[in-house]
């Protein structure tokens, strides 16, 4: 059973990069997130975010796709406070600072984007090596590498249920949404019972296959070179300048 | 090596104990072979074994136990995981890695064997264990067939290195080439490391066991040398397992002994006791088998007509209730078909080619079986059948249905299916009501915005959830148990009648055989002569040659995803058809392979029984 994975399994120049210098990257856009000192600047990461997601070879329909579903943050947090602002008169929104406003609904853009350049580019396995390269301490290594893997396994298990539950007359379909939110709770049981052997298979696999959670040699790692070393301190630099911009005027009682 | 005395365990909530006195004595180097019906409590032992349970269950132990110097189930589990490795019969909930190639390695890395040699000796295990054609680096766990994941999880459990190792009914998904795999490697492994292998195919235990034991809910029915046990028919009786085929052969033909090896079978055949005993003027035992009492004084049995097209029918001779052998009857192509697969095709979306420009017809009381070895294509036929997937190209019908133009469930309306795993079909809380949901579920017809009618009466569910269960053979007292609680095994059977209450024109069947006992295999086997009789056609997907040659009326052999040879079982299995079965990962049905030994062309126990005599004569 093929499930859709976070990871594209493409060659490009942010495939080739070091997994260490990825992960370091994307610590570096979850501040810069909180550090950008203007829309303008969630607007450019947001761009460039993109830019990079089609670089990386992202399916553009797999980026369509996840950007409507965070479409609901933007409208909620932006469009609607907008629009009742407007609405009532006030053409200073959000309190006189729209910038404020912009920033908060890009800011979710620029997190899918980046994010998904970043993270779309490494398998599990390279995550997890990454992080052990980091020298992340060996249990959220394999927690994470697990959650992974735990994620697809109960995707492919549910997407087999629903097909078995088909072949039994119980259909999930958008014609009939009323009987389709009944028939969910019939997949549920079949689901969580696959799940629940699976718990205690895998726990005594797991103890058998000698995981003690304490120390694991990354297996993927390589050298890093020197794109991975500039792609790092560009990343770095943009953020340093956007701090500065953001907290200087303020240090500096301008 | 082994050492258990009065081995206890009771599970949490339950009073019956799931192993009670259990003595046991394995020396280093041996392999016990572990049989018996579902429930029997193997499982449990090899989870005892492996110092699963208590440890990750709950539950009362008792007795002493010792496996390679520590009482497994006290001892600190790294201590444990360094001795002992353990293959579940769960082939999917055993896979820890995201990748092939890093699920091998993993064991490996964790007892801090240094990557380069980890990866080498993964590729190598994976490459032993026919894996190698695989992107290693790159496949998925998840999306192997379950055949591939088992041979995965068989090479994570070796790349420990442990010094027993347990094998839980593992063999249950392989083709016969894997099969075959695993028994050379029994074989190899045996000379370094000590093994506990439960098997529900018993010939893969014929020359590899050294000791047999048989449990029987929860106890020792039977332990001893294999080589003794494994011709007992008393005891394999007791504890429920068919005798293998040599033994089966013998028994049939009414030979005086009980053969075990092809080997034994030949030189008892041949001796002059035998040739003797087979003149006219002594009293004989029946070509058929023992069963029949009467003496038999002639010996040229009739034999079966082969590469006959058209539908079968069963030879009038056998009055016992062996199956086959069959004849066909004379040909009707007019009769309508149940089942129309014109040039289907089906392709990924990134191109790969699972099926291509397979054609196949299944009238109405025919059982037409579609096998093929691990990765031939067979589980995606058979969702193309069931509705779940379309074709890329050509056209399925079923009972005059075309796939394209109706629902998975409309189809499920006339088209019963049991899947391989019948964990995904089950959402009742008693297997009553898990066999009747399907008939529930349609038991009114909306006639109004807020009206419904009753179509079907509660009477008329009983009547049809008893019908099925009567037919498939489950045991009375399960009906109220919660079918989740019950043996795999068992829940396959469930899945099975829960696809016949609805009285389907055709049943499809993936892989009926695995995690059977003989007792439900008997009645998987009824079950099919049932079906013909009542004109239901049957598709079978399976690799277990022995049941196809026993019950199917047609075959179609599957390699790589095109058809390769389609026909009668004798057409494909039988010598004719040995070129292009030697193409795929199949073998001979095991009495096909027996019946070579002796230049005869049959395909089950019970037509090889009747030619035994006759070519032995002419020798």
């Amino acid at each position: 059973m093929r499930v859709p994975l976070l990871y594209t399994e493409k060659d490009s120049f942010l495939h080739r990069r070091d997994p260490r210098i990825k992960l370091l990257l994307f610590a570096v856009v979850i501040v810069f997130l909180y550090t950008a000192p203007n829309w303008q600047w969630m607007l450019a990461a947001s761009v460039l975010g993109l830019a990079l997601s089609i670089a990386a070879r992202v399916p553009p329909l797999v980026l369509l796709v996840l950007w409507l579903l965070q479409l609901p943050n933007f409208i909620g947090l932006v469009a609607i406070p907008l629009g009742q602002d407007l609405l009532a008169g006030n053409f200073s929104p959000f309190d006189g600072d729209l910038d404020f406003g912009l920033k908060l609904g890009l800011a979710w853009s620029a997190a899918l984007f980046l994010s998904l350049a970043l993270l779309s580019t490494m398998s599990p396995d390279k995550i997890t090596d990454g992080m052990r390269g980091l020298k992340i301490p060996e249990p959220l290594c394999f927690l994470v590498g697990y959650s992974f893997l735990l994620m697809y396994a109960s995707m492919s298990d549910i997407f087999r249920t629903i097909d078995a539950m088909k072949l039994k007359g119980i259909e999930l379909t958008i014609r009939r949404p009323i009987e389709s939110i009944g028939n969910m709770a019939k997949l549920f049981v079949p689901a969580v019972i696959i799940m629940a052997r699976r718990a205690g298979t895998m726990m005594s696999t797991l103890q058998l296959r000698g995981f003690s959670f304490t120390h694991r040699p990354a297996t993927t790692l390589g050298a890093v070179g020197a794109a991975d070393i500039a792609l790092l301190v560009a990343g770095v630099g943009a953020l340093a300048v956007a701090a500065l911009m953001r907290f200087a005027p303020a240090m500096l009682g301008l | 090596m082994i050492t258990a005395q009065s081995l206890e365990l009771t599970y949490p909530e339950t009073e019956q104990p799931s192993l009670a006195g259990v003595d046991l004595q394995l020396n280093a180097g041996e392999v016990l072979g572990v049989v018996g019906p579902m429930g029997a409590g193997k499982t449990t032992l090899c989870m005892s074994l492996a110092g699963l349970v208590p440890r990750t269950t709950g539950g009362e132990f008792g007795g002493d136990l010792e496996v390679v110097d520590l009482d497994p189930r006290q001892a600190p589990v790294p201590d444990v995981a360094q001795r002992i490795g353990l293959v579940f019969e769960d082939y999917a909930s055993q896979l820890t890695q995201i990748t092939v190639l890093s699920e091998v390695m993993a064991p490996m890395l964790n007892h801090d064997v240094p990557v380069k040699q980890a990866e080498a000796e993964a590729r190598r295990l994976l490459s032993e264990l026919g894996l190698a054609r695989l992107d290693l680096e790159h496949k998925r766990t998840w999306e192997l067939s379950g055949g591939q994941q088992q041979r995965v999880a068989i090479a994570a459990a070796l790349a420990a290195d442990p010094q027993v190792l347990i094998l839980d009914n593992i063999t249950g998904l392989l083709d016969p080439d894997g099969k075959e795999e695993i028994r050379s490697l029994v074989s190899q492994l045996s000379q370094r490391m000590t093994l506990v292998v439960v098997e529900q195919d018993i010939d893969l235990l014929v020359g590899v066991a050294d000791q047999l034991l048989m449990l029987r809910d929860g106890q020792v029915s039977a332990l001893g040398p294999a080589d003794q046990l494994l011709r007992d028919l008393t005891a394999l009786d007791d504890a429920q397992v068919e005798p293998p085929v040599v033994v089966q052969v013998a028994q049939a033909a009414g030979l005086p002994d009980n053969p075990l090896t092809v080997e034994e079978l030949t030189s008892v055949v041949q001796s002059p006791d035998v040739m003797e005993s087979a003149a006219p003027d002594v009293p004989q035992p029946a070509v058929l088998g023992p069963e029949v009492s009467a003496p038999v004084p002639e010996i040229d049995a009739p034999e079966p007509e082969v590469d006959i097209p058209g539908p079968w029918i069963r030879a009038p001779e056998p009055e016992v209730d062996i199956p086959g052998p069959w004849i066909r009857a004379p040909e009707s192509d007019d009769r309508p078909k149940a089942v129309e697969i014109d040039h289907v095709s089906f392709a990924y979306p990134d191109g790969t080619m699972a099926v291509q420009d397979v054609a196949l017809r299944v009238a109405p009381g025919e059982v037409h079986a579609i096998v093929g070895g691990n990765g031939a294509g067979k589980s995606t036929l058979l969702r193309m059948l069931c509705g779940l997937v379309r074709p890329s190209s050509g056209t399925v019908r079923m009972d005059g249905k075309n796939t394209r133009e109706c629902s998975p469930a409309e189809l499920a309306r006339t088209v019963g299916t049991a899947l391989q795993n019948p964990d995904e079909q089950i959402t009742e809380r008693t297997v009553r009501e898990e066999i009747g949901d399907a008939l529930r579920r349609r038991r009114t017809r909306r006639t109004g915005w807020f009206k419904r009618e009753v179509v079907i009466s509660d009477e008329q569910i009983a009547e049809a959830v008893d019908r099925a269960v009567e037919l498939v053979g489950i045991p009375t007292d399960l009906m109220d148990r919660d079918p989740t609680h019950l043996s795999r095994g068992h829940r396959k059977l469930v899945a099975i009648a829960g696809a016949l209450v609805l009285d389907p024109a055709v049943l499809i069947l993936d892989e009926p055989r695995v995690s059977l006992d003989a007792p439900a295999r008997a009645a998987l086997r009824r079950l099919l002569h049932e079906l013909r009789d009542r004109g239901t056609a049957v598709v079978i997907v399976e690799h277990d040659l022995d049941l196809v040659a026993e019950t199917a009326d047609t075959v179609t052999l599957l390699d790589l995803g095109r058809v390769v040879a389609s026909g009668s079982p004798h057409a494909v299995f039988g010598a004719n058809g040995a070129e292009a079965l030697a193409k795929t990962s199949l073998r001979p049905p095991r009495a096909a392979q027996v019946a070579a030994a002796f230049g005869v062309d049959a395909i089950t126990v019970a037509e090889l029984a009747t030619q035994l005599y006759p070519v032995k004569q002419e020798v």
